[in-house]
């Protein structure tokens, strides 16, 4: 745990519901440099199943996925452009 | 045993096996109890029982006679099973530790949770089902107005996501540079633990609340038995409709609308079995109503942010918003039962009630019911190709 990377930016998305969840994690993905790392926190669980296939499905890769009681936690890397 | 916790209890299960589960039980209970699993009908009797206590008969209506309202929500299956799946879903959500009051970030977001709610409620009574009756036990009663719903429903998500992603809906996106800080994990742990222990609390209160009503019927007991597994399959498994809808149009997601579909397919022919020993199966008119309906249902859902499954056990999590679109439910159902005499008369009653098993016979329509099933899953995973890598095509 201590020994993960920091991530570059941190998306704040308490009391949103979906789909402005997905919508917003992907908007600010397209903003960020290949190599960065987002930091996604919600506490809607539906989350949980949803941001992981959705950045997935958009090339991107979700590298953890974590549940602190009710707050949820992702990291997701954009990869860099000749990663597959 | 921690890591055993962990997997089953804290850990969200994959949404397609627990759907199959959940398939496998709506047939179960149809068999056991003669009604599909659904909510939206009891939503709008619990709105029914509020306008009698303001003086009004709404016993005399039309649609309360349809739908019966004698005695109290404890003294009907469908009541019991409701009230089974809010417990359900509170042992889980408990269990996971992930009860906290989530509070809505704005008062404009609250509002489109209660618009959203009327509208997902009047649609799905007009269409007499909502993601349940009309869609994921309706297609397994092999009524035709079902697949008119599940259509209709998809077009409305297309609407809803428009509307709701219209600039005046969206907040600023709140972004900041370096990690944020998270609660502090001894804290955690101690509400995790006092949640846990509620958790197995509430359980034994349920099995007592159980054991109450199988004194009074077999079908009372199981329906609360069954109210109890169905809310907690769905907390569990995070079960979204408005998802599996939603998300064909935006981000492509496919899991939940697979899961679904093959839920139906598992419960198709434990229904179609109980058909057969001689469950009479609901059927329900195929007319506009199932479309307009549907539409509603699917712009009502996604504006709301959940539909009548979805709202239940995100409100027992304690997710403020969905409190909100369950009351938006009821008053949309009460409103179809207030002017069911026009609304049934002219987009309803006139219609017929089509059984697809009637239609082509007990196998062909089996066969016509998978082969449905077989195009829809086609279709969602040809949709979602149009999103796959869409980063690299920019």
């Amino acid at each position: 745990m201590n020994t993960e990377r920091k991530p570059d930016l941190s998306l704040d998305l308490r009391g949103e519901h979906c789909p402005y969840n997905a919508i917003a994690t992907l908007e600010t993905l397209r903003t960020m440099q290949p190599g960065q790392l987002l930091e996604v926190v919600t506490d809607c669980s539906q989350s949980f199943h949803g941001i992981p296939e959705d950045a997935t499905r958009h090339g991107y890769h979700c590298l953890a996925v974590e549940q602190h009681g009710p707050l949820f936690r992702f990291l997701i890397e954009v990869p860099a452009p000749d990663a597959g | 045993m921690s890591s055993l916790r962990q997997q089953f209890f804290v850990r969200f299960w994959p949404p397609i096996p627990t759907l199959v589960a959940l398939g496998v039980a709506s047939a179960y209970y149809f068999a056991l109890t003669g009604t599909f699993w659904a909510v939206t009908g009891e939503f709008t009797r619990w709105g029914g029982h509020v306008l009698a206590w303001f003086g009004l008969r709404p016993q005399e209506w039309s649609y309360f006679k349809l739908l019966g309202l004698e005695g109290t929500p404890l003294d009907r299956v469908d009541g019991v099973m409701v009230l089974g799946m809010f417990l359900g879903a509170l042992c889980c959500a408990l269990w996971a530790g992930n009860v906290g009051l989530r509070r809505p970030t704005s008062l404009r977001r609250l509002m489109q949770g209660l618009m959203g709610g009327i509208i997902a409620g009047f649609g799905a009574r007009l269409a007499m089902g909502c993601n349940l009756a009309a869609f994921f036990t309706g297609i397994p009663m092999f009524s035709v107005h079902a697949w008119a719903f599940m259509f209709s429903t998809v077009l409305g998500a297309w609407l809803g996501v428009k509307i709701t992603l219209l600039p005046f809906l969206r907040h600023s996106l709140r972004v900041q540079a370096g990690g944020s800080t998270l609660p502090d994990p001894e804290a955690l742990a101690q509400r995790t633990e006092r949640q846990w222990r509620l958790g197995w609390g509430l359980l034994a209160l349920s099995l007592a609340l159980a054991a109450w009503r199988f004194e009074a019927s077999l079908a009372l007991g199981m329906a609360f038995l069954f109210g109890l597994a169905f809310g907690g399959l769905i907390e569990r498994g995070q079960i979204c409709f408005t998802s599996a809808a939603r998300d064909l149009w935006t981000t492509g997601r496919t899991k939940v609308a697979y899961g679904i579909l093959l839920g139906m397919a598992a419960a198709c022919i434990g229904t179609f079995a109980a058909i057969r020993l001689g469950v009479a199966p609901k059927i329900f008119w195929m007319g506009p109503n199932a479309v307009v309906g549907g539409v509603l249902f699917g712009l009502g859902i996604v504006l709301a942010g959940g539909c009548e499954t979805g709202w239940m056990y995100r409100a027992m999590e304690g997710q403020m918003h969905f409190w909100v679109v369950g009351v938006g439910n009821v008053i949309g159902g009460t409103l179809v039962a207030a002017f069911w005499d026009e609304l049934g008369g002219a987009l309803a009653l006139p219609y017929p009630k089509l059984n697809l098993l009637e239609l082509f016979g007990p196998v062909g329509g089996l066969l016509v019911t998978y082969l449905g099933l077989a195009l829809s899953l086609a279709l969602v995973a040809a949709n979602a190709r149009r999103f796959s890598h869409a980063r690299k095509t920019r």
